[in-house]
This record gives structure tokens, sequence and C-alpha cells, in this order.
């Protein structure tokens, strides 16, 4: 059982400029099984608040048929391509280029004893490790602070990563690139830990996944917040519940 | 929000002191026997606005990094990189040739350097700035020089801009740059400079994927 909490918040940049939230975000947990994305839509591309949409709800539609087994990387690729194609009709209806739908993409599969990660351009995933906490990829800005790729990109596949973890997660972070800054150490090429141990302290102490949604949104769009970052910003976290028995003696659908 | 007393909360998380990205730009400034009198003038004011319009802008005075090359019968780096709170506008004067092609090398190799110091860092910084601003033309050699910017700007290595008061010798610069060079209206280096500040205040609030757009050049001649 995954206690999930999560949301995306408009950055102060964004809310100045009348662009929506271009950044999206969603889950599913079924018994032991976990499934997760976000996408950060392109600021300079007009739909991309759409494009996010559509990439996070058609990858977790895609990858519903999977039971408790480890995914191949190859059915990972062909989920996200699912999700891209779900992006691409949405351009040729709204008769826009894909451009104009252009978003990063994040997404997490956790199962019992192992997690899939799979990550196109910048943000993070974070996960619970021997010491402190890993991150899947560290994220690809390309160069240039300004730069990154999307999944709507003709060469997305060069910049898919794809990471099969044989081992149990019991705590996930997903976030977009709004709030790298803080929860990176970024001369140290490391998670920052002091950024995640209390947010998950948070979720696993705190009330109903509702009640920490609402204290979750409140402090994504605090002042401490937004004094470092001025883009949208994706939070999701979620935590394995203790009470877990093993597979084998569950009689939880798997 | 009573449920917030209970425990810490959210709020007890605590942020990674990172450094702001940096937006690095050198100005390659002409020097000359020719610049004397008003137009070394006008570009000693143009670089004292330069920094005030910067400084004013909190984030673009932690973010926009400038340097300084000037040629005038020879080539001195008068300022290494510095963020604009560090920055002094000096005090230039005019004398000597125009060795504009060694002041770009110079300029170039100072990107590099300063590219690999960020990256040593974990400093994450956006596509650095050359700014050459003459008022003649090149005396040393410039083809190994036009080399270089073409490869560079190919590369997206920087990008490279030249800009030339009347009299410049615009079909030189036409072929040292991959863009266009930019005739200014007269002296008119403070518009330059304002430009160039507000320029690099909407670099250093861009975020990924953005396409920044330049505000328009009023100091350009059509």
């Amino acid at each position: 059982m995954w206690k999930m909490v999560y949301g995306s918040v408009r950055g102060t940049s964004h809310f100045e400029s009348g662009t929506p939230c271009q950044d999206y975000c969603s889950g599913v947990g079924s018994g032991p099984l976990l499934v997760a994305a976000c996408a950060d839509g392109a600021g300079s591309a007009e739909r991309s608040h759409l494009g996010s949409r559509c990439a996070v709800e058609r990858f977790l539609e895609a990858s519903a048929a999977l039971d408790d087994r480890i995914p191949e990387k190859g059915e990972v690729e062909a989920w996200i391509e699912l999700a891209r194609d779900r992006v691409l009709d949405e351009s040729s209806t709204q008769d826009v280029s894909p451009r104009q739908l252009a978003c990063t993409f994040l997404a997490a599969i956790v199962g019992e004893g192992w997690a899939a990660f799979a990550q196109v351009g910048d943000g993070v995933i974070v996960f619970n490790g021997d010491a402190g906490y890993d991150l899947a990829f560290w994220p690809d800005n390309g160069e240039y602070a300004n730069a990154t790729r999307f999944l709507t990109d003709d060469d997305y596949r060069d910049h898919l990563r794809i990471e099969i973890v044989p081992r149990r997660i019991t705590e996930l972070a997903i976030l977009t690139d709004g709030l790298q800054m803080l929860a990176l150490d970024f001369a140290g090429a490391r998670v920052h830990d002091r950024f995640f141990a209390p947010l998950f302290h948070t979720i696993r102490a705190g009330p109903d996944e509702d009640a920490l949604r609402t204290s979750l949104l409140s402090f994504l769009d605090s002042q401490r917040v937004n004094e470092r970052t001025d883009d949208d910003k994706t939070l999701f976290l979620a935590t394995r519940s203790n009470y877990d028995v093993p597979a084998s003696l569950s009689d939880e659908p798997s | 929000m009573s449920d917030q007393i209970e425990y810490a909360g959210f709020e007890a998380s605590e942020f990674a002191e990172n450094p702001e990205p940096r937006v690095p730009c050198v100005l390659l400034l002409d020097v000359s026997g020719s610049m004397s009198g008003r137009p070394i003038a006008e570009l000693n004011d143009g670089l004292a606005t330069l920094k005030d319009t910067l400084a004013a802008d909190s984030l673009a005075g932690k973010r926009a990094e400038l340097a300084i090359v000037t040629f005038g019968g020879t080539v001195n780096v008068i300022q290494d990189f510095v963020t604009v709170e560090n920055f002094q506008p000096p005090h230039l004067s005019a004398a000597g040739g125009t060795p504009m092609a060694q002041a770009i090398i110079t300029g170039l190799d100072m990107i590099a350097t300063r590219k690999a110091t960020y990256r040593a860092n974990g400093i994450s910084y956006y596509r650095p700035w050359v700014f050459l601003i003459t008022d003649g033309g090149p005396d040393d050699g410039w083809h190994a020089a036009a080399e270089q910017v073409k490869k560079g700007e190919a590369a997206k290595s920087f990008a490279f801009f030249t800009v030339g008061v009347e009299g410049s010798s615009f079909d030189v610069l036409t072929q040292i740059s991959t863009r266009a060079p930019v005739k200014l209206k007269g002296l008119n280096f403070r518009d330059l400079f304002l430009w160039l500040s507000q320029s690099m205040q909407s670099v250093s609030q861009s975020s990924p994927g953005d396409k920044v757009a330049l505000p328009p050049a009023g100091w350009a001649e059509v």
C-alpha cells in the first residue's frame, strides 16, 4: 500500500505573465504497485500545459496493464512512445506543431522488490537508498541553464533514459525543474537529503492524503519556496505503508 | 491549518544552497586612436549605465557576469568575469592600432576557461554572449579569428554580436560573425548598453525551453 501526496503550483513568473501552470502530475497505487508520472511543459510553448497532461495520463493508462512483475526496458519504452503519440495527436487536433505542446517527462513504476524509472529532460526522481537518497538520473539540461530535452523532440529517444532497479523501494519523490535548485546539491552532484527527509516524514506522520495535499500546495506556494524559484513546481511524494506484508501472504490483488 | 502544529510538516524541509546560474557576457571594446574624444567618453558613460541598470535588478545583479577586453595598440583583459555586484565600470582611454582579431581570440579563450570553472563548481549557466564594439576594422589577420567565431556559433558555444559605429568596416564585420553586424545610431552607446542590460535581465529570468525574446534594439540604425 502506498500513501501518495502530490500537486503542481504555478510559478510566480507564470502568474505575472498570465501563463497557466504547465506542469502536470498524477499517480496510481494498487496494492504494492505504484505508477507515477510528471511532466513540465516548455515555457515557450503556448499549449505545453496540454502536452504535459496528455503525456502523463496516457502513460498511466498504458502502464496499467502491468501486474507485479519487473517490466522489460522495451515495455517502458513502448508506454512512453504511446504517451508521446497522444501528445502528437493532440497537437494535430489543436492544429499546431508538436513543439507547441513540448514537455519533459518523468515516470516511476515501483513494485514489491523492484522499480523502473524513465526520464526525458530535466526534473528529478528520488528514492531511498542504502545511505540517504538516490536519484535515478541527473537532470538533462544540455549545456545551458535554459535548455532541456522534450518528449516531443524528434530525437527524444537519444535522450530517453531508463533504469530498472532490482531492490525494494519504500520512498519515492518526483519533482520538476522548478524545485531542482532546492532539492539537489549541484556542486556535489547529489541529492540534498535534508530537503527530502522531512517531506517523507511528514507524509508518514501526517493526516490523510487530502489534508496533506492542502499543506503540500501551500508549502509549494510559500514565500520561502518562491524566493528561490519563479518557475512552475511539482512535487510527487509517496511512501510505502509500514504495514506491508510479503506478497506471498498478502490477500490484496497482485 | 491546526494539523501543521502537531508535526513539523513540509516546512521543516531544508533547501540546498546552490549558486545562482550565470549569464556571462564578454565585451570586446575598440579603444584604438580613432576612438579618442567623444566616442571614448560616450563608451565610458555607456559602461556605467550598464553597471547601474544591471545592479538595479536583484536577479540580474547576481546572475549576470561581465568581462572586458580592450584593443587599442595592444590587447588587454581589463576585467575578467565578475558578477555585476563586483563590477566597477572602467575609465578607458583611446590610443594605437586595432588588433581586433587577437582580442576576439582572447575573449573566446576566456569564455572556454569560464565555462570550465562553472562546471568544476557545479554552477549552471546560460549561453555566453560576446559583444564586439568597434569604429574601424581589424589591422591584424582576422581569418583565423573569424573561423573560430563561426565554429563556436555553429556549436552554440556562444552568441557573437558585432556593433559598428559609422565608418566601421562592415564588410569585414559581416565576415567575422555569422550574425549581421549592427550599425550604431551616432554614438548612442548608452542605449546600446541599456538594451544589453535588459536582454541580460530577460535571459537571466528564463526557464528551460524559453526562447528568449530580446527587446527591440532602439539604438541600431535600420
